[in-house]
């Protein structure tokens, strides 16, 4: 069991996410797989991560609560309907991995950062970096009451520090 | 058929499903036509029918309707192949197919070039056959919007319109919203079940 994965779910659990739209990732295996065993959250695979973006966009203007989980390289894709979404005030709550400043491992992923950093920042958006030894749970949970009260969009990045990958087979 | 004759068949089998309308002309006629609350105008290229997608899925007690560019469309097309993996009975995605792009002087062919050929990815996705139809002919259109209504989809009705003035910048019609009372009003109509009335100094 994934120590961290375990809190991010519990976190979104005590946050009423119901729906989970992702692109699946070694980085956030653990914590989809949670997902996918919640029978009070429903799970949708997307086919780009900029599509997730934004059918969890349409969920929230029909009042429902979803995350969005994905490689951070997603966000490269994703600055014009992270966009619209801020001009209309339809937020979307993104968990994604990497796109922190330690802890990588392969070179391959500094492009995927930069570009995740580049939308982010691009767009002003309210972004954190979990750290080791935080409680994740209710980090999520207020990140979501911000997300859902202020109506802005929200990125939290998960470092491969955190154990959130998915365990070998 | 032309482009206002697809909006037309939409309005006259929409009821009070929830309607999300790609960037162009399309929105414009649907504002001008039928103002109703729970509108989604001018989405931008490629996810109109993933924002409606998503809507679908939040409210499976009511319809939802896309009108999709048969370029945005296919700017987003990978929307359809999750929509077939993960199928839900109320959308409808409804693709105004002119087989151009609607901006400049329209004259710009788009990448999917024909209805026929939109209607073959989406059947390659996994939509069923009896699921996606291509038409030229709006009585024909009214006529599976009408039976959407009565019978599971998701449906994908690819429309052959005639190309127009009103494909080219600057002559089609504009919404009267903009994108943030558009996504409020809508916001507050399906989360209430009942329509907040007019937009108004006092609500916007």
């Amino acid at each position: 069991m994934s120590a961290s994965a375990a809190a991010i779910h519990a976190g979104l659990v005590a946050a009423g996410i119901d729906f989970c739209i992702y692109l699946p990732d070694s980085g956030t295996g653990a914590l989809t797989e949670l997902c996918e065993a919640d029978p009070n959250i429903t799970t949708i695979v997307c086919a780009r991560e900029d599509e997730g973006i934004a059918m969890a966009a349409g969920l929230f203007v029909a009042g429902r609560r979803a995350v969005v989980i994905m490689e951070c390289s997603g966000l490269g894709y994703a600055g014009l309907i992270l966009a619209r979404c801020k001009l209309q005030r339809t937020p979307v709550f993104v968990l994604a991995s990497h796109g922190g400043t330690i802890g990588e491992q392969f070179d391959y992923h500094a492009g995927p950062i930069m570009a995740a950093r580049g939308i982010v920042d691009g767009l002003h958006l309210d972004n954190i970096v979990l750290q080791p030894g935080e409680l994740h749970d209710e980090t999520i949970r207020l990140a979501f009451q911000t997300v859902e009260n202020h109506r802005t969009s929200m990125v939290v990045f998960m470092p491969p520090y955190l154990d959130t990958h998915r365990a070998a087979r | 058929m032309q482009r206002g004759d697809v909006v037309d068949a939409v309005i006259a089998e929409r009821d009070d499903a929830t309607v999300v309308v790609s960037v162009g002309a399309s929105s414009g006629l649907v504002s001008a036509k039928d103002p109703h609350p729970a509108t989604i105008y001018n989405m931008v290229l490629g996810y109109a029918t993933a924002f409606a997608y998503g809507i679908a899925l939040a409210r499976p007690d009511r319809r939802t309707i896309v009108i999709d560019g048969d370029g945005s469309m296919f700017a987003g097309i990978q929307a359809l192949g999750t929509l077939a993996r993960f199928p839900v009975d109320n959308l409808t995605v409804v693709v105004v197919a002119n087989g151009i792009w609607g901006t400049g002087d329209g004259n710009i062919a788009t990448t999917p070039g024909s209805a026929e050929q939109l209607a073959a990815i989406a059947r390659a996705c996994g939509h069923p056959g009896d699921r996606v139809f291509v038409t030229a002919k709006a009585a024909e259109l009214r006529a599976l919007l009408a039976r959407a209504k009565r019978e599971p989809g998701p449906w994908i009705a690819c429309a052959v319109t005639e190309r127009s003035s009103t494909d080219r910048s600057g002559a089609r019609p504009r919404v009267q919203l903009d994108s943030l009372e558009a996504a409020d009003l809508t916001r507050r109509y399906l989360r209430s079940g009942t329509p907040p009335g007019p937009l108004t100094a006092s609500n916007a």
